[in-house]
């Protein structure tokens, strides 16, 4: 979007559109800015959806994945403690037993 | 095979039909280029034979496609995808935006269809080295320049090695160079039985390539034959505003000037 908002706005300037100075005429060039960008992306996206289909996106069931990262049981572990750990200040706070920070 | 049989395709919204009466048959191993003047049905076209049109976008379709004796009417479009694929002129509509690396650009289809990472791995890298793409393989998708992303989205089309692709002015964005690559990569394939539609402006590159052209104008297929008939066809330069491949073009003008046709024919060789 970026991208394409960029290149709008360089072609707009080359045909007379005034895109710096006062904050009224910027405000002023945002409208014929707004337009192409949304108008665009919005054609853009029936080809982008077709080629994902192309390439089974749709497809249901389970994707494959290139890269495992490592789960070792001590990270599982420490994984689990913190969430119980997360509970416990929560219920600590809200029975009013954990300290207030001053 | 790939056919077609009285097919006529209308867009959902409009009021007529763009595709008429089209039959067309797609053998294995056969290339055929798709010719014919802006707006005369070429993307359509390509889009029905994917069986994309109406199975991804709607709109009505009489007639049948046929895709390996399997009817396309009622295959879900990720079951198209594994026999059929399409590509289009755009690099960057069919980038997938959600990979890191050009690899997992390509890789993407085959991990959708959930195939095991060495299978997955093993099609990525032939269609990486069908393209010549080693150099590009660690590089992030969207930091290419048009000719790379392109080569990279047909990279990614051959990686579900489809037993039909169907290219919409695939080379495009592509210097003569890479048009070449792709080109021979196409060549290859087709020996091993894939069939390719290629719609293209490039008559040189379909000179080269295919076995059999096709025009469409108007929605209707109005010349099929050898490459060699439908490239040297006269109407191609008026009726149909294709600019013949330069062996005709150079013939002709040899013709004119009153030099002998062998003997331009002969130096060409």
């Amino acid at each position: 979007m970026v991208e394409r908002a960029s290149v709008i706005a360089s072609a707009q300037r080359a045909r007379g559109l005034d895109t710096e100075g006062s904050i009224r005429a910027r405000l002023r060039g945002i409208l014929p800015l707004a337009g192409p960008v949304i108008l665009s992306s919005l054609t853009e996206v029936e080809e982008r959806s077709l080629a994902l289909e192309v390439r089974a996106f749709g497809r249901p069931g389970r994707r494959q994945l290139l890269w495992r990262l490592p789960d070792s049981t001590a990270q599982l572990v420490a994984r689990a403690f913190m969430v119980l750990g997360l509970a416990a200040t929560i219920l600590l706070r809200l029975t009013g037993t954990f300290p207030r920070l001053p | 095979m790939l056919e077609l049989r009285g097919v006529s395709y209308r867009y959902a919204g409009y009021a007529k039909p763009v595709l008429h009466e089209v039959d067309l048959r797609l053998a294995d191993g056969e290339i055929v280029g798709l010719i014919g003047p802006n707006e005369g049905g070429k993307s359509t076209l390509c889009l029905v034979a994917s069986g994309l049109a109406p199975a991804s976008i709607g709109g009505q379709l009489t007639g049948t496609l046929t895709i390996d004796g399997t009817p396309a009417a009622g295959l879900k479009t990720h079951e198209l995808a594994e026999r059929v694929v399409v590509g289009f002129q755009n690099p960057n509509t069919q980038r997938s935006g959600i990979a890191a690396t050009v690899f997992e650009e390509i890789a993407l289809g085959p991990m959708n269809l959930g195939l095991p990472v060495p299978e997955t791995v093993a099609r990525t890298r032939e269609a990486v080295g069908r393209l010549r793409l080693d150099h590009l393989v660690e590089r992030d998708p969207q930091r290419l320049s048009g000719g790379q992303a392109q080569l990279v989205a047909i990279a990614s089309l051959l990686a579900m090695r489809p037993r039909h692709i169907i290219l919409d002015e695939p080379t495009a964005q592509l210097d003569p160079e890479g048009t070449k690559l792709v080109g021979e990569a196409l060549r290859a394939l087709a020996t091993t039985g894939t069939s390719l539609l290629i719609a293209e402006h490039k008559t040189d590159l379909l000179d080269g390539l295919c076995h059999r052209v096709i025009a469409v104008d108007g929605g209707r297929i109005v010349l099929d034959g050898p490459t060699d008939t439908v490239l040297g066809d006269p109407r191609l330069e008026g009726e149909l505003g294709v600019e013949p491949p330069s062996r005709v073009r150079l013939a002709r003008a040899a013709e004119d000037a009153g030099v002998d046709p062998q003997l331009v024919a002969a130096a060409l060789r």
